[in-house]
């Protein structure tokens, strides 16, 4: 049912494409840049937090248990995070089918920002405790084909752009460590396989003269990006390189929908886990120059 | 007559051409299913445990939610400031589909022993959308994209099952409610035009929004069959989300308990269908 309205819809909407005044078609080029704010950012494990902990908790079964911390005070403050954040340039070829109505095929490189998170925690009576520091970056390279909709006015033209988005690239996710007698610093790459959403712009060009247009749009990317690898490229403890003596397994990960263990995972082949989507939904202003061919 | 005729065709065309080039409201009804995009690992996933004394089998398999999957029905109020240009404001509802896991645990070394915990997530929101209509506006076939923002209210039922060997059953749903989501949304469509009065529609519509309630509730909490809300603690009960709150070590229990904000991803593409008419 949905499958033949979608059909149909098509079908309509390239018989509208095709009708009416033929006298605007023509080839165009776009040059473009601009920055990107998160929309439909997400939680993390990534929060501003500070507070005081007791230094030493015992259970009853006398085990220090380190990843367990037992707070006096606590102050949180949520870090929401997209990694669509940040600069976008790029560049288009277009085709306006007539005055109203058009095709396009864009490319973007983002230089996405980073969202970070610090932990700092003291311990009771005001001994130093420890400073975490995480953050997540992302650096992509996206391809947008999208229908365009002017109102074919002559000075300012409004225009709609909506498409698709494919998406790849490499999300860098770092920790780091500074406690009162250790220091640790890692970072992991993340990267393989494509994120796939939508795209629309809201914008104008303003026409310079018969060649040249510069136009400002607001576009918003509605697309997520689940990586398929996972490498830790970087561990130091003290200062000194862990990497070497670290198994395959705990250096490598390759993420899956779906994976089956039998008694366990072998340390010699990259770790299994299941995929994260990591969210690069944003809103983007963008500046650019209109060129008609 | 025939110039009379004549004179009346003239006059019915110049109205046609009068009403397509000229400014109107219109107003439509849809209705439409949307699919997720933009979907998030939340803490949902299928896992299995089975071990038999010698060896013991895991399956993972991830879930991917947006909230924004599901039914919406709603109608929109639009003006044409002239044949190319527009914007309207549409009111909808969106009654969404359910996202579930299922975590089980099986043991079959001397005796058999099985624990089971589920778990499913879905919303019911009210979106406000109020957008900017672009047309070439053609006769019949008439194409027309979209560009609007998106205010999104309403609650997400989290219920969590569990069954431990069939001696302990816990069942217990939490309400998630307050606040207000912000998103943009982005359309493509065509007009089909019946008559001068009325059109039908079909649009693809991409909405990226996202959506952190404020406040939480448990509204169900039943163990081995047994009401426990009673006996339960006001801090137990609900919970306030923020995006900062301090805590010391001696929280009230006759006070709501607080947590940092969690935002659900309520990002879809979806397909309409609709009704419009002039006005």
């Amino acid at each position: 049912m949905m499958k033949k309205i979608f059909y149909k819809l098509c079908i309509v909407l390239m018989l509208g494409l095709f009708t009416g005044n033929l006298s605007a078609q023509g080839f165009y080029a776009t040059i473009n840049a601009g920055y990107g704010c998160s929309l439909s950012g997400q939680n993390s494990d990534i929060v501003n937090a500070s507070g005081v902990i007791y230094p030493y908790v015992f259970y009853a079964d006398n085990i220090y248990y380190p990843g367990y911390n037992f707070y006096q005070s606590y102050d949180a403050t949520q870090v929401y995070l997209s990694l669509g954040k940040g600069v976008s340039l790029g560049g288009s070829l277009g085709y306006m089918l007539n005055k109203y109505v058009g095709a396009e095929l864009s490319i973007n490189y983002l230089l996405g920002a980073k969202t970070t998170g610090t932990g700092h925690m003291t311990y009771t009576g005001g001994a130093y405790g420890y400073i975490t520091t995480e953050s997540l970056s992302a650096k992509m390279l996206q391809i947008k084909p999208a229908l365009v909709f002017t109102t074919g006015m002559d000075k300012i033209n409004p225009y709609i752009k909506f498409g698709v988005v494919a998406n790849s690239g490499t999300i860098t996710h770092s920790t780091n460590y500074t406690g009162d007698s250790s220091y640790s610093y890692q970072e992991q790459k993340l990267n393989g396989g494509i994120g796939l959403g939508f795209s629309a712009s809201l914008g104008a060009t303003y026409k310079l003269n018969k060649k040249f247009s510069l136009y400002a749009e607001l576009q918003t990317n509605n697309l997520s990006f689940a990586p398929t690898k996972g490498e830790i490229i970087k561990n130091t403890y003290n200062g000194v390189d862990q990497l070497p003596s670290m198994t395959v397994s705990s250096i490598k990960t390759d993420y899956v929908d779906h994976y089956t263990l039998i008694n366990g995972s072998n340390n010699s082949e990259p770790g299994k886990a299941l995929k994260v989507k990591y969210p690069m939904g944003n809103v983007v202003l963008n500046i650019g120059l209109k060129i008609n061919l | 007559m025939k110039k009379i005729q004549l004179i009346l065709l003239m006059l019915s065309a110049i109205s046609v051409t009068h009403s397509l080039s000229a400014q109107k409201f219109y107003l439509d009804f849809h209705t439409g299913y949307a699919f997720r995009t933009n979907s998030q690992t939340l803490s949902l996933s299928n896992y299995s445990y089975v071990y038999s004394g010698s060896s013991y089998i895991e399956n993972y398999d991830q879930v991917y939610v947006s909230l924004g999957k599901g039914v919406n029905f709603g109608a929109s109020l639009g003006y044409m400031f002239n044949k190319n240009i527009g914007a309207e404001a549409g009111i909808s509802y969106l009654i969404g589909g359910k996202f579930e896991d299922n975590e089980s645990s099986t043991s079959f070394y001397t005796t058999t022993y099985n624990s089971v915990q589920s778990h499913s997530l879905s919303a019911k929101m009210f979106q406000f959308n109020p957008a900017i209509v672009l047309t070439p506006g053609f006769k019949t076939i008439n194409p027309y994209a979209k560009f609007g923002v998106l205010i999104t209210s309403g609650s997400i039922k989290y219920n969590t099952y569990t069954n431990n060997n069939g001696s302990s059953i816990t069942d217990q749903t939490q309400k998630l409610s307050g606040g207000i989501g912000f998103g943009i949304t982005a359309s493509i469509g065509a007009l089909y035009t019946l008559s001068k009065k009325t059109s039908l529609f079909a649009e693809i519509t991409s909405i990226n929004a996202a959506f952190a309630p404020n406040k939480g509730e448990i509204t169900k909490y039943n163990y081995n069959g047994i009401d426990q809300l009673p006996t339960m603690t006001v801090s137990q009960k609900e919970i306030i989300f923020q995006n900062h709150y301090i805590q010391n070590n001696s929280p009230s229990t006759s006070e709501p308990s607080t947590a940092l904000k969690q935002r659900y991803p309520m990002s879809s593409i979806g397909i309409n269908i609709g009704l419009r008419i002039n006005i």
